[in-house]
């Protein structure tokens, strides 16, 4: 559980869905149905992968045949956003960068992930979200729309130690009119970070619901007087206050004008959970501790989260699950020895040609010859040879893997075996394996859809199980169809 | 019947650094019947050098119709063997290595796909986007064992503990393999986490659908990695398989097999 969304919707004609998680706009061509199937589904998932499956189900999976689409998840401490055709998602950062997307120019459709958010909206053709929005606020809904306004909850974790916060710019002020974002922003000394904020006020008690509000000016105008009331950058509610373990400032690192919007909207603020409905304003200093009674407070967010992982270690690191496969940096001298086949050794005896045989054996499996000596383990010969009905004859030296189009995976073992293709419709991708234990020759039915049957000699033909079935000489494996493997010259 | 196995190959190849790292710490080798890339670890220019010694641990197989997998081996060996070198009192730089080669069994052409890390490999068939290779990762391994539901594995943070690279101190890693039956019209991708942590596997399927030129489809899945953050290095490999010939004609048909309600009674 990360950030929840609360959303403002704009009457219009496209659909609006919207869940705790995210919310979404569809074209309006979409039926009402699917829309309807789409909520319901990311209801039960919301991630984007999911929600851009399910809508590819509705267009035959043809993903490029996608309805336009806009989306916002909740992600982590962030969001992931994806855009697909005429709609602009506009994102307002907790540390007060503006940015936007729309798919206007995209073949297929564009992703972005976000750190923190304080708002975003959702606009079909370029239509502006702040503007006629609806006194209403949604968690859960399928709708009629124009434009979705959200503002975004998120878990606020226990306090971590102040740390270097990068400077902020100082959030605008509503009244304000829309200024670019300040070129010195980084200039800005950084706040001290002791200010008592939500999470550092709930302390010990544990996590606690920040609301970052984006509000609007006709429907808060009390906000507009006691936010300017404030000492600039003092009252109103940024990240630069906020000691969520978000790190050092992401998007500090993005090259300048990379990710910013110059059209501030709106002033950030916060309020209690159970003032959002009717708008009260309250500043940071007063939001009560936790909300769990409303059934949103989060567990507490993890300490370094992905953002934090991926910006500030900036490296991968390896783990390995025994001390044994570490060595001390430096100490390696020979070269590695990589976790790959050896040939396979077995316990044989010898015939007087020399030929390895199995220790029971008293006359050689090659050439007739009698065997004796005593036991020593040797590398396993080819076990016999492998008739195909087509023609083909394959040594039994490694494993093989049969079908119409077989494939041997990281499950077949160390060994690369062979791959045997048998151009059949009957016969299934991977239809079955030969391998090897010791002196012993298997076959493993592959879960194949018309089965293998097993002739032999004397015997009812038998259907192949998938636990590995022990061959002996002459054996048929049966496919159907006249497509056969016949076991030669095994021990 | 007995001609000879040949494929004929297009392909293109992009890398960026990405917007928050100061070095690409991610190299390429794309040159047939090689394809592999490799992502270094280690920091302050070591994890270049790392993935570099890597990438030329497998020049020499360029030029060759096929690799065998014994030569394949061969080259992951000399390929950590180079990156243990570099390791010094303080550090041990590692990469990790993914890609495909071109193999035979017997007379059927294929792909040779390997890993060792979390570099990935993908197959793009008329009916779907294959994750061929199986990350060497915490995540995965918490998958398998089924400790993480593969829905919250999205929002699972340590996305970048790897539990095998080449170097870093791993005295055996462990090389993992599948061989595919190369088809006419399949599409595979080779690329780094820069990539498949930025976008979903839909846009990226998406993405190599609607851009035939693979050049131009690297590229294009290397600025949507940026454009969705950009946060690691990046390194996209596309390689189309435009003819293969060989001795028997593989069927495809995806995954239906005709089921057969005659054999049974056939042959029981």
């Amino acid at each position: 559980m990360t950030s929840q969304l609360v959303v403002t919707p704009s009457p219009g004609t496209q659909h609006g869905i919207v869940w705790p998680a995210g919310m979404a706009m569809i074209d309006a061509a979409v039926t009402a149905e699917a829309a309807h199937e789409l909520w319901w589904a990311v209801r039960q998932n919301a991630d984007l992968g999911g929600f851009l499956e399910q809508l590819a189900r509705q267009s035959g999976n043809n993903l490029l045949q996608l309805s336009p689409f806009a989306v916002v998840l909740a992600s982590g401490e962030g969001v992931k956003c994806a855009v697909r055709g005429a709609f602009t998602i506009r994102v307002r950062l907790a540390d007060g960068q503006n940015t936007e997307l729309t798919g206007v120019g995209a073949s297929t459709w564009v992703e972005r992930g976000l750190g923190p958010v304080s708002s975003i909206s959702i606009g079909a053709d370029g239509r502006d979200p702040g503007e006629g929005s609806a006194q209403v606020l949604l968690r859960d809904a399928v709708i009629r729309a124009d434009a979705l306004s959200a503002t975004v909850w998120r878990a606020q974790p226990h306090t971590p130690e102040p740390q270097a916060v990068q400077a902020e710019p100082a959030p605008a002020s509503p009244v304000e009119p829309p200024v670019p974002a300040p070129v010195d922003e980084e200039l800005v000394p950084p706040r001290a970070p002791s200010r008592p904020v939500a999470g550092g006020a709930a302390g010990d008690i544990g996590d606690s619901l920040i609301k970052q509000e984006f509000a609007e000016p006709e429907a808060a105008p009390d906000l507009h007087a006691a936010t300017t009331a404030e000492a600039p950058g003092a009252a109103t509610l940024t990240d630069a206050d906020d000691p969520a373990p978000i790190g050092p400032d992401d998007n500090a690192a993005e090259p300048a004008g990379e990710r910013r919007f110059a059209h501030l909207w709106d002033a950030t603020s916060i309020q209690p959970v159970e003032s959002a409905a009717v708008r009260e304003p309250v500043f940071i200093d007063e939001v009560p501790v936790p909300q769990a009674r409303h059934g949103v407070a989060s567990p507490p967010a993890r300490p370094a989260d992905e953002w934090d992982a991926e910006d500030h270690d900036g490296h991968t690191i390896v783990q390995v699950a025994s001390p044994d496969g570490l060595s001390a940096p430096g100490e390696l001298r020979a070269p590695p020895a990589l976790e790959t086949a050896q040939a396979e050794t077995v316990l044989a005896i010898r015939c007087a040609q020399q030929h390895p045989n199995p220790p029971q054996r008293t006359q050689c499996y090659l050439c007739g010859a009698p065997c004796g000596g005593g036991a020593a383990q040797a590398q396993r010969p080819p076990l016999g040879r492998l008739r195909v009905s087509t023609g083909e004859v394959l040594d039994l030296s490694r494993p093989i893997v049969v079908g119409r189009s077989p494939r041997a995976g990281r499950a077949a073992g160390p060994a690369i075996p062979r791959l045997l293709a048998l151009p059949f419709q009957h016969v299934s991708g991977t239809h079955l394996e030969i391998d090897f234990e010791g002196w012993n020759v298997l076959a493993i039915d592959r879960h194949s859809t018309n089965g293998t049957y097993l002739r032999r000699e004397g015997d009812a033909p038998v259907r192949l199980p998938e636990a590995p079935t022990l061959l002996v000489d002459h054996d048929v494996l049966d496919l159907g169809h006249g497509v056969q493997l016949t076991m030669e010259g095994l021990p | 019947m007995t001609a000879d196995p040949a494929m004929r190959l297009r392909w293109g190849a992009a890398s960026d650094r990405g917007l928050h790292r100061a070095h690409n710490e991610d190299a390429y080798l794309a040159a047939p019947p090689v394809f592999v890339v490799a992502d270094g670890m280690g920091g302050h220019a070591q994890g270049d050098r790392a993935s570099r010694a890597v990438i030329a641990a497998f020049v020499e197989l360029v030029g060759s119709e096929f690799v065998s997998a014994d030569r394949l081996d061969e080259a992951v060996r000399e390929a950590g063997a180079a990156v243990a070198r570099l390791a010094s009192a303080t550090a041990a730089p590692g990469s990790t290595v993914a890609g495909a080669v071109l193999a035979r069994s017997g007379e059927l052409p294929c792909w040779l796909v390997f890993n060792v890390g979390d570099s990935r490999s993908y197959l793009l068939s008329p009916s779907a986007l294959e994750q061929v290779s199986v990350d060497h990762s915490r995540l995965q391994q918490l998958l398998d064992r089924g400790e993480l539901a593969p829905e919250d594995a999205a929002g699972y943070g340590d996305r970048h503990v790897i539990t095998n690279a080449l170097g870093a101190g791993i005295q055996s890693p462990r090389v993992d393999r599948w061989l595919i039956p190369a088809s006419s019209g399949e599409r595979l991708l080779v690329c780094s986490d820069g990539l498949t942590d930025e976008l979903t596997d839909t846009l990226i399927e998406a993405t190599l659908r609607a851009e035939p030129d693979p050049q131009v489809a690297a590229e294009t899945l290397v600025a949507q990695a940026l454009d969705a953050g950009g946060h690691d290095n990046v390194t996209v490999l596309v390689v189309d398989a435009v003819r293969v010939d060989g001795p028997v004609g593989v069927i495809q048909g995806g995954d239906i097999t005709v089921p057969d309600l005659e054999t049974a009674a056939e042959t029981a």
